[in-house]
């Protein structure tokens, strides 16, 4: 126990990462199951409309800052060193400081249920329903000092992720050869950088005006509701790809290796990442085109809006064109990357539509916003990252998990989120609207609700499935080697799991597949590619 | 060791120039004046001047340098909060108007960081006294981005 608390081992904070992020999980997937049950009729009364507020601030503000986040970082601090031949992070303490901010930031964020109620006003809090005129009791400053340790902790692991990537690679691994996984966090980790400090400046903002009774954001006195939209936003959007990005750095490294081809267009893959990262700090007001902001500046912004999916769908014809011709293996890891593909695109294309400005007039504020994160943040990160856990629990663990339970798991989950989330696409195009708690019964509304509702309780039994597969295959699995999927990068020569020294001898790097080379000395890759010569 | 804490440093700076970028964006977004002290906005300015060169030669790990800059810190925190209170004193606090809300958030928020800056010039050891020394230039940095918005071109 005590060796867990102390731990500033990679791969023993990063596993503390994911834990974290799964119990958060369980905690906002019974949010969410409440909002379900609630929304299953018309004019149902199981919450009541305060209740239901808390439900879905806490939904949203746990799914994103204490399980996508953390569950990714997670996954990049145990995976980057070894990745990338090293034994250790550059800064250790540092990376398991940054945990327990986080998880401490966390349970600060739940502990306001039991100070009189939870924050109420959404996961974005805008102004003033924010501040203490509409907002009397304590929850929303536990939202803001809760947020703000998990800010911290996220800087901190962004640094720590940086420096190792900048100094610890092993010899002969230059920027062109390391994973796409490596080089998606990298370019998430900058992200972090930038856009994590415009969510603390609003938040210390926002507490001057609660705690102190400052007036940023309050009009009576002068203060700019807008400005927290606008600081949010600049935080906010460029988030929606910290949490998306490693999730495509996961995909990047899963299909080549079950379709047995190396990557698609590698240096495609990598500059699009930065084209992204780049575009998506020109795009934020897209979320604010129901602001009266004047035709000109809209225009630019959804001409920008429009762009940040040209760089998008290039990673998607990267991964087709990596599994076209290729012999495909599809393990339950393969199939959840191949339905990520597709659930993704769907997300993708309602954003696009949305960058349209009149259409976005149209659907804001209604269940086409729902539907469309959902499918960029369950159908996007969270099938890449079921599809990431099968692939590297071998590794983590040292056991395979069931492939059978593995099928029910995927099919599950796919019946149960489609189920849950396309129809809510139809509801928003006929006018329901988010974040009320009920509605009237209106052609059509009942039926689509309750079929949402159904599908989100398959849902359930598929994340419950996908659990307790963890849990047996612990137990029970079959124990995997160092190499179960026949696999290329340099994770898969140390052991399973990896000792705490991750490798006896740091390897001489020579390719983007070192362990291709190793294993075929007759046609390494180095050989080939001419730029990859050490 | 030290090349990785400094480069760690450099990375965290990059976030904290966003978060006072924005906060001086704030100040400057409501434009509001009030009749501060130039005089001791200019002395506290120089004060934290006069540390960031000293704490140039702090980094070399000499530990007098370490105790002049602690003591031009001090003087300069000591500085902020005489201000502090005369402006108290004068009916400007952080919710008597916006002026108070930009001036003493922002520099609410710098203050707080000379102080953890102070704190980390006494406990951090020598091997990592230039990272904590980046930090304490980066903040000199800043405070005049602040004395020029807020003392110079924000003058009443």
């Amino acid at each position: 126990m005590t060796e867990w608390l102390g731990a500033i081992d990679h791969k023993r904070v990063g596993i503390l990462y994911m834990l974290s992020a799964l119990l958060f999980f369980l905690a906002g997937g019974m949010e969410a199951m409440v909002m379900r049950a609630q929304l299953a009729a018309p004019n149902l009364k199981l919450v009541t409309p305060g209740v239901y507020n808390q439900m879905f601030t806490m939904h949203g503000t746990t799914m994103i800052f204490l399980v996508a986040m953390p569950v990714l970082t997670g996954f990049a601090v145990y995976l980057i060193p070894l990745m990338i031949g090293a034994n250790e992070t550059s800064l250790p303490r540092l990376g398991a400081l940054s945990f327990w901010l986080q998880l401490f930031g966390g349970f600060l964020l739940y502990i306001s249920f039991a100070t009189g109620g939870a924050p109420n006003a959404g996961w974005f809090s805008y102004a003033p329903l924010s501040e203490n005129t509409f907002s009397t009791g304590t929850g929303l400053d536990y939202w803001a000092l809760a947020l703000l340790m998990v800010t911290a902790g996220s800087i901190g692991s962004a640094i720590n992720l940086i420096v190792t990537i900048a100094t610890e690679r092993a010899p002969g691994m230059t920027m062109r050869l390391v994973p796409l996984f490596v080089w998606m966090t990298l370019v998430t980790s900058v992200m972090i950088l930038f856009a994590l400090p415009a969510l603390a400046a609003s938040l210390v903002m926002l507490l001057s005006d609660r705690l102190l009774h400052a007036h940023f954001f309050d009009p009576t006195q002068g203060g700019a509701p807008l400005l927290w939209q606008h600081y949010f936003w600049i935080f906010g959007h460029p988030e929606v790809y910290i949490v998306v990005l490693p999730a495509f750095g996961m995909i990047s490294e899963i299909i080549p290796v079950f379709s047995r081809k190396p990557i698609f267009g590698y240096p495609f893959m990598a500059t699009s990442t930065v084209a992204i990262a780049f575009l998506s700090y020109g795009v934020w007001v897209h979320h604010m085109f129901a602001v009266a902001l004047g035709r000109n500046f809209l225009a630019v912004f959804a001409a920008a809006s429009m762009l940040i999916g040209v760089p998008t769908g290039m990673k998607i014809f990267g991964w087709i064109g990596t599994m076209w011709g290729g012999s495909i293996r599809f393990t339950t890891s393969m199939m959840f990357a191949v339905a990520f593909l597709l659930e993704f695109t769907i997300g993708g294309l309602s954003g696009v539509a949305f960058a349209a400005v009149p259409v976005d007039w149209q659907m804001t504020d209604t269940y086409f916003v729902v539907a469309h994160i959902h499918y960029v943040l369950f159908g996007g990160t969270v099938f890449a990252l079921m599809s990431a856990v099968y692939y590297w629990f071998p590794k983590m663990s040292g056991r395979m998990m069931d492939e059978s339970l593995g099928r029910w798991n995927f099919w599950l989950v796919v019946i149960g989120f489609n189920a849950a989330f396309f129809v809510q696409h139809f509801l928003g195009l006929m006018g329901m609207r988010r974040r009320v708690y009920t509605y009237p019964d209106l052609p059509g509304f009942a039926a689509l609700n309750l079929i949402s509702t159904l599908g989100a309780g398959i849902l359930v039994f598929g994340i419950l499935l996908f659990c307790s597969n963890i849990g047996m295959s612990l137990v029970f699995g079959a124990k995997a080697g160092n190499d179960p999927w026949n696999a290329w990068t340099l994770e898969w020569s140390a052991a399973s799991p990896p000792a705490i020294q991750n490798f006896a001898e740091i390897p001489q790097v020579r390719s983007r597949r070192p362990l291709w080379d190793e294993k075929h000395p007759e046609a390494p890759d180095w050989v080939l590619a001419g730029e990859s010569d050490a | 060791m030290t090349r990785r804490a400094q480069f760690g440093m450099a990375m965290f700076l990059v976030s904290e120039g966003v978060f006072f970028a924005l906060l001086i964006l704030a100040f400057w977004y409501f434009r509001q004046r009030a009749n501060l002290n130039f005089a001791a906005g200019a002395i506290d300015t120089g004060l934290l001047l006069a540390s960031a060169l000293s704490v140039w030669r702090a980094a070399d790990g000499s530990r007098l340098w370490v105790t002049v800059t602690m003591v031009l810190g001090a003087a300069f925190l000591i500085g902020q909060s005489d201000q502090y209170v005369h402006l108290i004193r004068g009916g400007v606090t952080i919710s008597a108007g916006l002026f108070g809300t930009t001036f003493f958030t922002l520099t609410g928020m710098h203050g707080l960081q000379v102080l953890a800056g102070l704190i980390a010039l006494a406990v951090v050891p020598r091997a990592t006294i230039r990272a904590v020394a980046l930090y304490w230039q980066f903040l000199a940095a800043v405070w005049v981005l602040i004395f020029l918005s807020a003392y110079v071109w924000g003058a009443a």
